[in-house]
């Protein structure tokens, strides 16, 4: 499993930690079930502040893609459809996408059900 | 090495002492060997305990002096107290063997005595702590550091040139120490119950060291390549990304250094961690030592290590760099 972070990305480095994650899952590199780094070991190997990676590590539990157990560190949940995930992360990059070209939701999901009526 | 072998000799010497303190005291002939129960059921003429309480582990631990002077000099971070081995011998030997010899002073006949389990519980404990102690005497010594890249041509992962990269992954797992440990905890279980605690005790104690070596945690980072066991992340093993030069995908036989876990090649400058035969990671270092890693995914680790070589006190990518996996 790879997790990186770059400091030529504009995004803030604990959205990069949980996209490195994501992309990890949507790959097969993390199962389901699998665990993650613990904390202090990702961040000592990727020269960010321990609470980097906690707050990364919240967020993808918040988003319901890991779970943090006491004695057992934080894993991918058991149930997670890495297929799933990866569809959820692409529409989120393209709502995203959207934005830049001033696009709302709405207009990108009418622009969707055209195009799948097409 | 030097001081390893001067704090061999003095842990003998100090057996010695111990035993010419005793031995006066003994019945003879004296209780060699006991039962699960503690009642001695083994006796050996007094004269005798000089070899056996005192020759029999200065032989050992002078072999394994040699064994070990063998070694590397510039051991990976976290396994030189294997260097400690033969004080920890002589202590774990004759701490078993006072602490059986110690109840039989005074005693005209050894077949009233009766030795706790626990002398060898003491005997271990006292071999550990004097082997990791010895262990410090010996010289830190690393591989000279390098700022140099990887060779061209070796697979380099698909890395930004300002990313920061972690990996993670896990060696394959090792049926062969986990079906030691299985038996031998078992048999601990049934002993433990059957007949003595403390023999229980010792089984299932060391039974357990087997499944320390079944499957090992491989973190790769910008600053080193962590190995740690499963046993609480023990044995623990760093190989600093400074001292290595290269890092390649390999395959390794689970016999090729005698066998599964922790392996320390005598007479070649080899450490491995070995859980069984397949794939594994090549991490060549400054000093032509080898550390070699068993690694489901060793082409995506060596990857990985050869992109994170070439950012030591570089910012841009290697001519000729190949798109390896990320």
């Amino acid at each position: 499993m790879l997790l990186t972070i770059d400091v030529g990305d504009d995004r803030p480095l604990y959205l990069q930690v949980a996209a490195s994650v994501r992309r990890a899952v949507v790959d097969g590199q993390l199962e389901p079930g699998a665990a993650l780094p613990p904390t202090r070991d990702a961040a000592a190997a990727l020269g960010v502040n321990p609470e980097t990676v906690q707050r990364a590590y919240r967020l993808l539990a918040d988003e319901s893609v890991v779970v943090a157990r006491v004695g057992r560190g934080t894993r991918v949940r058991d149930d997670l459809d890495p297929g799933l995930l990866g569809l959820d992360t692409a529409i989120d990059e393209l709502v995203a996408r959207a934005a830049t070209l001033g696009l709302g939701r709405a207009e990108l999901a009418a622009r969707i059900a055209a195009d799948g009526g097409s | 090495m030097r001081r390893i072998m001067i704090a061999t000799v003095l842990s003998v010497a100090a057996l010695a002492l111990a035993l010419a303190v005793v031995v006066g005291d003994l019945p003879d002939p004296v209780a060699t060997h006991f039962g699960p129960d503690g009642s001695a059921d083994g006796f050996s003429d007094r004269s005798t305990l000089w070899v056996t309480t005192l020759g029999i582990p200065a032989v050992v631990a002078g072999l394994l002096t040699v064994l070990t002077s063998a070694l590397p000099a510039s051991l990976p971070r976290g396994v030189r107290w294997v260097r400690g081995i033969p004080v920890g011998i002589v202590w774990t030997v004759g701490g078993i063997m006072l602490a059986t010899l110690w109840p039989q002073r005074g005693l005209s006949d050894a077949s009233d005595v009766r030795v706790a389990g626990s002398a060898i519980v003491l005997g271990l404990s006292l071999g550990i702590a004097a082997t990791l102690a010895a262990s410090r005497l010996a010289p830190v010594v690393d591989p000279p550091e390098t700022t140099g890249r990887a060779p061209a041509g070796l697979p380099r992962a698909d890395l930004a040139d300002d990313a920061t990269a972690l990996w993670q992954g896990t060696t394959p797992p090792g049926r062969f120490a986990t079906w030691l440990t299985v038996g031998l905890v078992g048999a601990g279980l049934v002993a433990g119950i059957l007949t003595a605690w403390w023999l229980g005790l010792v089984l299932v104690a060391v039974g357990l060291l087997p499944l320390a070596g079944a499957r090992f945690r491989v973190t790769i980072g910008p600053a080193s390549v962590q190995v740690s066991g499963w046993l609480g992340g023990w044995p623990r093993l760093a190989v600093p990304l400074a001292t290595v030069t290269a890092a390649r995908a390999s395959t390794m036989r689970a016999f090729e250094y005698g066998g599964p876990g922790l392996r320390l090649a005598v007479g070649q400058p080899i450490t491995a961690v070995v859980t069984g035969t397949g794939p594994a990671l090549d991490l060549v270092r400054t000093d032509d030592s080898m550390v070699r890693i068993s690694l489901v995914e060793a082409d995506r680790a060596a990857a990985v290590v050869n992109s994170l070589l070439d950012r030591r006190g570089h910012s841009a990518r290697p001519d000729g760099a190949t798109d390896g996996p990320g």
